[in-house]
């Protein structure tokens, strides 16, 4: 029992001094997790949020007064311009050639009082995302005052009209009146803070210290490499964590919120922090045998973006072809987007979604910690 | 007295390389034992060997009775160890630096410890000042009782003072030799002749990856020659005549190395007078000539064929140059 005490007193002091370390370079830490994210989240998400007369089609399928009504409501507003009011197939040709950057299908149902479910449809070409968003959450705000409920998927590969009964259709994450892609990025900017943050704080320390000798002064005390590895585990975890608290500040700043309130903001850390953990161990497991930063930074972007992309941080697991579908699905930082995007857009974040994304999460960080271990030598 | 460590025909290999190729010693409580060679020897990888971070390719290490591996947790709080680079946390207090390292040794009283260590290093007034600020001087100092801090019975330095100025390399030999006077074993490597001579009980000469020789200073002089040691700096072309006359008139057992020549010889100054004389009567140009006893380079040379320095590159290019300057 001796032995798993000193393991985590040794554990503790490696801690300390990683974080000794990160504190007396604070800022150009801070600066350089946040930067390339923050400028994401301003730029894409202002871009989303101010940018007017986004380029749309329309077909009117309805064809009734309500429908009519609604694409007066939509011309009298600057955010999206429609340039014209068409059949389907040369809607689809126009948003094919990028002449327009979203279609809109007003199924026939639209206005009738006895429909509650689907009744507009919206097809987007993932390019132009960043513009499409921002034209979405505007087309949906509007759509809910005729009480029409939404369903968008991306028009890269598929030209047909749905039927108003299809399943293969899937109703994109934009959901709750005040929506917009800034907040829809938010969550998406947060899972990138954690996979940087981590990529910094824990896997390029080990290399760092491999070069100045201090892994080798480690080695020659009595501490193990599972306290080292733990302690920089935890260090790393506690940078991002640090890093997602910075940026919720800001993202609020820009005119962000969290519909789910203070527990959602708890929730939050707490996803955060296990999904941290698990990158934190990959980081590791990753610099395990190499002795080069520069090397290190490839292959640590050769697994994180990816990662990070198909995790639908940047635009919705919906418009993804199918076998991205299959990666997102296995994609640990997928299950911390959602459960990020539930809390700040829907405000609820339900157990069942709890229960799944804590268990995926966890099993993540204790399977890339065993892998570390398995990798991790503590000899030179 | 008895020996704390044992390293038994230790090899070491990278790929087809041999770094360590069989080397055997063994290290005597509370001396201090010298690990002399040049840049490249093996030095290095012997030492990380006898740490324990570094698996050998085959052979054995024992410490206190004990394999270094089977109980590397015992070995590892007996035994100090200073790399051959400088390691402290440049943005981390001398105070927090050692401190660090206090608590992974698990010490009882920390601040009474880390104050004593920062009191040995000279360092009590930089307590709380970055380890980055100081000169290379107070690092190295920093290093040195960092890698004491608790207070191990076997000291290891990899060339604790290459790269140190004069003054601070003399202040590291006081600080050894105090270590030892104390009790503690070490062992240290370099490729200072003038420290392994000065500071060392014992010294195992080392090249590539074996070992040469093994004495002390005097005994490993006495391999070279009873007698003195006669040496003549001459022009490279003249190296051949130079030699043929000491073999042919003066029945000397001559060593060429490149611009130098060396033979034992009775330290007799008449017997010198005759040699300049004959060297001048040929014609000879002579850069320097003396009589000196043995050293370790003399040895050095025997042993390997080369000088210590001139293994090292430094002094050989630089007297070429000199010399290619004067013409
Ligand atoms: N990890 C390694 N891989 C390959 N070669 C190595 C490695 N470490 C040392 N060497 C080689 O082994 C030889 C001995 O190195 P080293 O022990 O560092 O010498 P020294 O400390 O005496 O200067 C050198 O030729 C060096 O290039
Ligand atoms: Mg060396």
């Amino acid at each position: 029992m001796m032995g798993i005490e000193n393991t985590f007193i040794d554990a503790y002091t490696i801690f300390r001094r990683e974080m000794l370390v990160f504190k007396s370079n604070i800022r150009a830490n801070t600066a350089r997790a946040l930067i390339f994210p923050l400028i994401i989240l301003i730029f894409f998400g202002n871009l989303g949020s101010t940018s007017s007369n986004v380029p749309i089609a329309v077909v009117n399928l309805a064809n009734n007064p309500q429908s009519l009504q609604f694409i007066n409501t939509l011309e009298s507003h600057s955010a999206v311009s429609i340039k014209a009011i068409t059949n389907e197939n040369s809607a689809m040709t126009m948003l094919g050639s990028g002449s327009v950057y979203v279609v809109l299908v007003i199924a026939p149902d639209f206005g009738s009082p006895s429909s509650s479910a689907t009744s507009i449809y919206e097809y987007y070409s993932s390019s132009d995302i960043t513009d499409a968003g921002s034209a979405l959450s505007f087309i949906q705000l509007q759509a809910s005052n005729f009480g029409a409920h939404i369903i968008s998927r991306s028009s890269v590969q598929s030209l047909s009209l749905p039927s108003a009964t299809s399943s293969a259709v899937k109703e994109v994450s934009l959901s709750g009146t005040k929506a917009s892609y800034e907040e829809f990025l938010v969550a998406g900017v947060l899972a990138m803070i954690v996979v940087f943050g981590t990529m910094f704080g824990g896997g390029f320390s080990v290399i760092t210290d491999r070069q100045l000798g201090t892994m080798k002064a480690f080695f020659i005390t009595p501490v193990t490499k599972t306290s080292i590895i733990l302690g920089k585990m935890f260090s790393g975890t506690l940078q991002a964590v640090l890093y997602v608290i910075v940026t919720l500040i800001i993202a609020f700043m820009l005119g962000s919120s969290v519909a789910m309130g203070i527990i959602g903001i708890v929730w939050i850390f707490l996803l955060s922090f296990v999904v941290a953990l698990g990158f934190s161990a990959l980081s590791i497991a990753l610099a395990a045998n190499l002795k080069k930063v520069e090397l290190y930074a490839i292959i640590a972007n050769v697994f994180t973006l990816p990662l990070w992309f198909l995790s639908g941080a940047f635009f919705p697991a919906s418009s993804m072809p199918a076998w991205m579908r299959v990666i997102n699905a296995v994609d640990p930082l997928t299950y911390a987007v959602n459960g990020i995007r539930s809390i700040m857009l829907n405000g609820t974040y339900p157990l069942s979604m709890i229960a799944l994304q804590f268990s995926v999460l966890i099993g993540f960080a204790i399977v890339m910690f065993v892998i570390c271990l398995k990798s991790f030598k503590n000899t030179i | 007295m008895e020996d704390i460590i044992k390293v038994n025909n230790i090899i070491k290999k990278f790929g087809n390389f041999t770094a360590v190729d069989g080397i055997t010693f063994s290290v005597k409580k509370g001396e201090i034992f010298g690990i002399l060679g040049p840049n490249g020897a093996g030095k290095t990888t012997a030492i990380n060997m006898i740490l324990g971070i570094l698996r050998v390719t085959s052979g054995s290490i024992l410490i206190d009775g004990m394999d270094n591996i089977k109980h590397a947790t015992e070995i590892k709080n007996m035994i100090g160890f200073m790399t051959q680079e400088t390691v402290v946390d440049a943005e981390l207090t001398a105070y927090k630096n050692l401190e660090i390292f206090a608590d992974l040794y698990h010490i009882k009283d920390v601040d009474s410890r880390v104050m004593e260590s920062l009191r040995d290093g000279g360092l009590t007034d930089f307590a709380n000042s970055k380890a980055g600020s100081f000169s290379g001087g107070m690092q190295r100092r920093l290093n040195l009782v960092k890698s004491m801090i608790h207070q191990p019975k076997i000291l290891i330095l990899d060339e604790p003072t290459t790269g140190l100025d004069v003054q601070n390399r003399v202040d590291m030999w006081k600080r050894i030799k105090a270590l030892a006077k104390n009790g503690v074993t070490v062992i240290l490597t370099t490729q200072y002749l003038e420290e392994a001579d000065q500071l060392c009980n014992r010294i195992a000469i080392i090249d590539h990856g074996k070992i040469k020789a093994l004495g002390t200073a005097s005994e490993l002089k006495k391999l070279v020659s009873n007698e003195s040691i006669l040496d003549i700096v001459t022009d490279e072309s003249s190296v051949n005549k130079v030699s043929a006359i000491l073999s042919k008139e003066f029945k000397l057992q001559v060593t060429e190395n490149i611009d130098r020549v060396n033979a034992p010889i009775k330290a007799d100054i008449a017997l010198l007078s005759k040699i300049i004389a004959s060297l001048t009567k040929n014609k000879i140009q002579i850069i320097s000539i003396g009589i000196h006893l043995p050293t370790l380079d003399d040895v050095f040379i025997k042993l390997t064929g080369s000088g210590l320095r001139d293994a090292l590159g430094e002094q050989q290019s630089n007297r070429a140059r000199i010399m290619n300057m004067g013409r």
